[in-house]
C-alpha cells in the first residue's frame, strides 16, 4: 500500500489538500484553501464555523454536487466525482413535496432509485414512528409544522440506507426549542443507525452535543483551526448541555471562533 | 340555547346559499330592468332587442344556431390542444437547453407584446379561406400563455430540491416527471384556462374575416340583415361554448393534479 492508500482506509470519508476557488480569473473567491478533513467509519463529525466560511461548499464537495478546484474527495476509498447512493443529503431545509404526504415523502429515495416500494414501506413507517410521527403518516407537508417536517426529512435520508449522511444545518430554521428537540431526535436515532455522520453548523452546543470530533473552521478562505475530540460517552441526554464540562469545551470552542476576528 | 343553534344554522346556510343567490340576483335584475326599459322607451329592435326577443330568436333559429356551433368549437379546441401540445414542448426545449432559451425567449416575450389580432388577414393570405387559416390563427394567438406559464413553471421549481433528486442519482427525466412537472403544473392549468379563451377569440376573428360557417360567421350574417337578436343570440351561444370548454378544462386539469398525486 501506497501511504495515500493507507490514509484513504483509514477514514470513511476523506477530503485530501481540497481547494475550492469560484469564478476563478480576476474576481476569483477562495472559498476553501487546503482543507485536510477525515471522518473515521461509524463517526458522527461536525464543521463548525461562520457564515461564508465554505463549510457547506466542502458538503456539497464530499456529496459529489460540487467538483474541488484541487485536491481529491474520497468517500469509502473511492473518489468522489458525482453522487453515489451511498451518500445521504439533508439540507436546511425540510424540501419536502407539498403534494405528497409523509410517508410518500420518506418513500421517495426508493422511487428515484426503482427498488422496491413494498420492501421498504415497513421501514419508513418504522423509522416515521421512531421520530414520533406515526400520527402523522398521511398528512401533507403543509399539515406539518417545521419541526415534524425536518423529521420526515431526515427519516428520508435514512430509509434508504446510505452508509454516509452528510447534514447541512439541518435544524439552523427552526426556533430554539425545536432545535433542542431535533438535536436529541437525532442523537436517538444515531444510536440505532450507526452511520458515519458528517454536520454542518454555526451552533457551537449542538456541534459539541452530537459529535464525536468537532472541526473548527475560519472564515474566508475556510480552513480546519481546530480538531477537538469530544469526551463525552453516547448515548448522550440534552441534560448535558448544562454540565460545567459541556460549557467549558463550549468556551474553549468559542475562543478559537473569535481568535479569527 | 336551542334557539341560538337554530339561527346559526339558518345563517350559515344562508351564507353558503349567497355564494349562488347574489350572482343570479344580480343577472335576472339586470336582465328584468333591460326588459322593462325596451318595452316602456319602445327601443328600437334593431339596436337593442329584448331579452325575450333574443329568447325568442334562439327557438325560432335553433337548428341554425346548434348546426354553427361545431365549426367554430372544433377548430377553437383543435387550435388549444396544438397550441397546449408545441407551447409545452417549446418550454420544455428552453429548461433544459441553455441555448435554445437564451436565443427563443427573449423573441417570444417580446412578440408577446405585439397586437397579435393585427395578424389575422396574413394568416388567410398563408393558408387559405378554409378552416386551416382559423385554425393556425388560433395556434398563433393561443400559444403565448402557454409558452411563458409553462417555462416560468418548470423554472420555479425549488433549487435545492433539485439538488436532492441529483443527489439521489436521480436522472433527468425522474426529476422531469416527479418533480419540476407537478410544480410547473398550477401555472400550466391557470395558462391553458387562458388560452382557450384566447383560441376561441381567433377563431372567431378568423371566420369574421372569411368563413361560410361558424357561430362568428352568424354574427357577422345577422349584422347583414340587422338582425340583432339573432347576434345577441350567437353571442350567447358563444358563450357557453367557452363556458363549456372552461368547464372541460378544469375537470382535465383536476384529473392531472390526481394524476401527479397533487390532489
Amino acid at each position: 500500500m501506497t501511504d495515500q492508500e493507507i490514509l484513504r482506509a483509514d477514514a470513511h470519508v476523506l477530503a485530501d489538500k481540497v481547494q475550492k476557488i469560484f469564478n476563478p480569473g480576476k474576481k476569483q473567491t477562495i472559498a476553501l484553501e487546503s482543507i485536510d478533513c477525515r471522518v473515521r467509519e461509524g463517526e458522527f463529525v461536525s464543521l463548525l464555523g461562520p457564515s461564508g466560511c465554505g463549510k457547506s461548499t466542502l458538503l456539497m464537495m464530499i456529496a459529489g454536487l460540487e467538483t474541488p478546484t484541487a485536491g481529491g474527495v474520497f468517500v469509502g476509498g473511492k473518489p468522489m466525482s458525482k453522487p453515489r447512493e451511498d451518500i445521504g443529503l439533508m439540507f436546511q431545509d425540510p424540501t419536502l413535496l407539498p403534494w405528497k404526504s409523509s410517508l410518500d415523502n420518506v418513500l421517495f429515495p426508493i422511487k428515484i432509485l426503482k427498488r422496491d416500494r413494498d420492501k421498504y414501506q415497513k421501514a419508513a413507517i418504522e423509522l416515521l414512528s421512531r421520530v414520533g410521527l406515526e400520527q402523522f403518516l398521511d398528512k401533507k407537508p403543509a399539515q406539518l409544522s417545521g419541526g415534524m417536517r425536518q423529521r420526515v426529512a431526515i427519516c428520508r435520508a435514512l430509509v434508504y440506507d446510505p452508509e454516509v449522511l452528510l447534514m447541512d444545518e439541518p435544524f439552523s430554521a427552526l426556533d430554539a426549542i425545536t432545535r433542542d428537540e431535533m438535536n436529541q431526535v437525532l442523537m436517538d436515532l444515531w444510536q440505532d443507525f450507526k452511520k458515519t455522520g458528517l454536520f454542518v453548523t454555526h451552533s457551537i452546543r449542538e456541534a459539541v452535543f452530537l459529535s464525536d470530533r468537532v472541526l473548527v473552521m475560519s472564515a474566508r478562505p475556510g480552513r480546519i483551526i481546530e480538531d477537538l475530540k469530544v469526551p463525552f460517552d453516547r448515548p448522550r441526554d440534552f441534560s448535558i448541555v448544562d454540565s460545567a464540562e459541556f460549557n467549558e469545551i463550549c468556551g474553549y470552542l468559542r475562543s478559537k471562533i473569535d481568535s479569527q476576528h | 340555547m336551542t334557539s341560538i343553534v337554530a339561527t346559526q344554522t339558518k345563517s350559515s346556510s344562508f351564507a353558503a346559499a349567497r355564494d349562488t343567490l347574489l350572482p343570479a340576483l344580480l343577472f335576472f335584475s339586470v336582465l328584468g330592468v333591460w326588459e322593462f326599459f325596451t318595452w316602456y322607451t319602445d327601443y328600437p329592435k334593431s339596436i337593442l332587442p329584448r331579452p325575450s326577443a333574443i329568447a325568442l330568436a334562439i327557438v325560432n333559429n335553433w337548428s341554425l344556431l346548434t348546426s354553427n356551433i361545431l365549426p367554430t368549437a372544433s377548430v377553437a379546441l383543435g387550435g388549444f390542444v396544438i397550441a397546449s401540445i408545441v407551447g409545452l414542448g417549446l418550454s420544455l426545449l428552453m429548461t433544459y437547453s441553455k441555448w435554445t432559451k437564451e436565443a427563443l425567449y427573449p423573441n417570444i416575450v417580446g412578440f408577446q407584446i405585439v397586437p397579435k389580432i393585427a395578424w389575422a388577414p396574413l394568416f388567410v393570405l398563408w393558408l387559405g379561406i378554409e378552416f386551416q387559416s382559423r385554425l393556425g390563427f388560433a395556434v398563433f394567438i393561443s400559444i403565448f400563455p402557454i409558452i411563458i406559464s409553462m417555462t416560468a413553471g418548470l423554472k420555479n421549481t425549488d433549487p435545492t430540491l433539485i439538488r436532492l433528486c441529483d443527489s439521489l442519482t436521480a436522472s433527468k427525466l425522474q426529476t422531469l416527471f416527479l418533480v419540476r412537472f407537478p410544480f410547473a403544473l398550477p401555472y400550466l392549468i391557470s395558462a391553458m384556462k387562458m388560452s382557450i379563451t384566447l383560441a376561441m377569440i381567433g377563431v372567431i376573428v378568423g371566420e369574421f374575416i372569411t368563413s361560410q360557417q361558424g357561430l362568428g360567421f352568424l354574427i357577422l350574417v345577422a349584422f347583414g340583415k340587422l338582425e340583432t337578436d339573432l347576434m345577441l343570440a350567437s353571442v350567447l351561444f358563444l358563450c357557453f361554448v367557452g363556458l363549456f370548454f372552461y368547464s372541460l378544462i378544469a375537470y382535465a386539469s383536476y384529473r392531472l393534479e390526481v394524476w401527479f398525486g397533487n390532489k
